[in-house]
């Protein structure tokens, strides 16, 4: 019995997003009539390999259907050389295109400090389900019409990781990218994704990221050599500005003499609240 | 010069970060307060500013035409 192809389960509609990956799109699942969210990947692969490492990759997503602040996650069809991973259809506007109608693309720390901690609430989950994210960043991040906040993508770049780690090729966008993961070898964990947050809360204060006017290739080879960005002191609260270094941290030979890092890990066990461990 | 295996220990997990006093200080606000958001990006898409054109076909689909 041939199973059907993905064009007989689905309707594929309008485009509502593009990356070098591929494209999303809404569509409508034909059986129940139901609006969901077709992301189309190119994997640009002919060895079977490719399949399998991605058929495990779906398995690890299938157990995430129920995370807190995730889009839902339906399933995954091969449709020749493309890839179509279905997901809920979360309606809303990207915090990217929220900055984009805010005054000078920035959004106010009131409502910066809700986003980061609703993001921080779905990271939490899929941390503690050793499921990294790799892409965070405002454009990745949706606002529902109640006002819920909704990490997005995470099976694409989880899968995207799977697909080419053969190629070597960087996965991410470089303005967001960690120092451990701008190297040749990149080395992934879940922190790689709080340092991007760290990023995306700058993004979110100041209208873009760090070094956004300077190319690709020459960003990822800055990361890891210059001090990590911080808020000036006019351009967030002092909680927010002490914020930043748990996420954007700094290597040890920044931190000049021992006596400073003292200092940091004292500043580090005040503002860490005692108790609720 | 980068040294990632200390960075890496430093940066806090998601579940510490919630911890923070950043973070608490907004612990009694509610997500509804980001409809304002929504409702000022609804207005300046009827002011006539949108996100660029999505709807043309894929290349491959061009292919296949």
């Amino acid at each position: 019995m041939t199973q059907p192809s993905v064009h007989e389960l689905y309707q594929r509609l309008e485009t509502v997003g593009k990356g070098s990956y591929g494209s999303v799109h809404r569509g409508i699942h034909r059986a129940t009539g139901n609006v969901v969210a077709l992301k189309i990947i190119d994997l640009d692969a002919d060895d079977g390999d490719d399949v399998d490492s991605i058929q495990r990759e779906v398995a690890l997503l299938t157990q995430l259907r129920d995370g807190p602040n995730i889009t839902k996650y339906y399933g995954c069809h091969l449709d020749g050389p493309r890839v179509w991973i279905v997901m809920e259809f979360a309606q809303g506007g990207s915090v990217y295109s929220l900055m984009q109608s805010s005054p000078n693309n920035c959004l106010e720390e009131k409502f910066v400090v809700v986003i980061v901690r609703e993001v921080l609430t779905g990271l939490n989950y899929l941390h503690k389900s050793n499921v990294i994210h790799r892409d965070i960043k405002a454009a990745n991040v949706l606002v529902t019409a109640s006002g819920k906040v909704m990490i997005c993508d995470f099976g694409v770049s989880a899968l995207l990781a799977t697909t080419n780690s053969k190629r070597n090729t960087f996965i991410g966008t470089p303005y967001w990218m960690a120092p451990e993961v701008a190297q040749p070898v990149p080395a992934y964990d879940t922190k790689a994704d709080i340092w991007s947050l760290g990023i995306m809360t700058y993004e979110m204060m100041k209208g873009s990221p760090p070094h956004f006017r300077i190319a690709h290739l020459k960003v990822i080879q800055m990361i890891p050599k210059v001090k990590p960005p911080r808020l000036a002191e006019n351009e967030g609260s002092r909680d927010l500005r002490d914020f930043i270094p748990f996420t954007l941290t700094e290597s040890p030979s920044d931190v000049r003499s021992s006596l400073a890092c003292s200092i940091l890990s004292l500043t580090f066990c005040s503002v860490l609240p005692q108790k609720s461990f | 010069m980068f040294d990632s295996f200390t960075d890496v220990l430093q940066r806090l997990t998601a579940e510490e970060l919630l911890k923070t006093k950043w973070i608490k200080s907004a612990s009694k606000t509610p997500i509804t307060i980001l409809k304002d958001l929504l409702l000022r990006y609804d207005a300046w898409v009827k002011a006539g500013s949108k996100p660029s054109d999505l709807s043309e076909p894929l290349p491959w689909e061009k292919e296949n035409e």
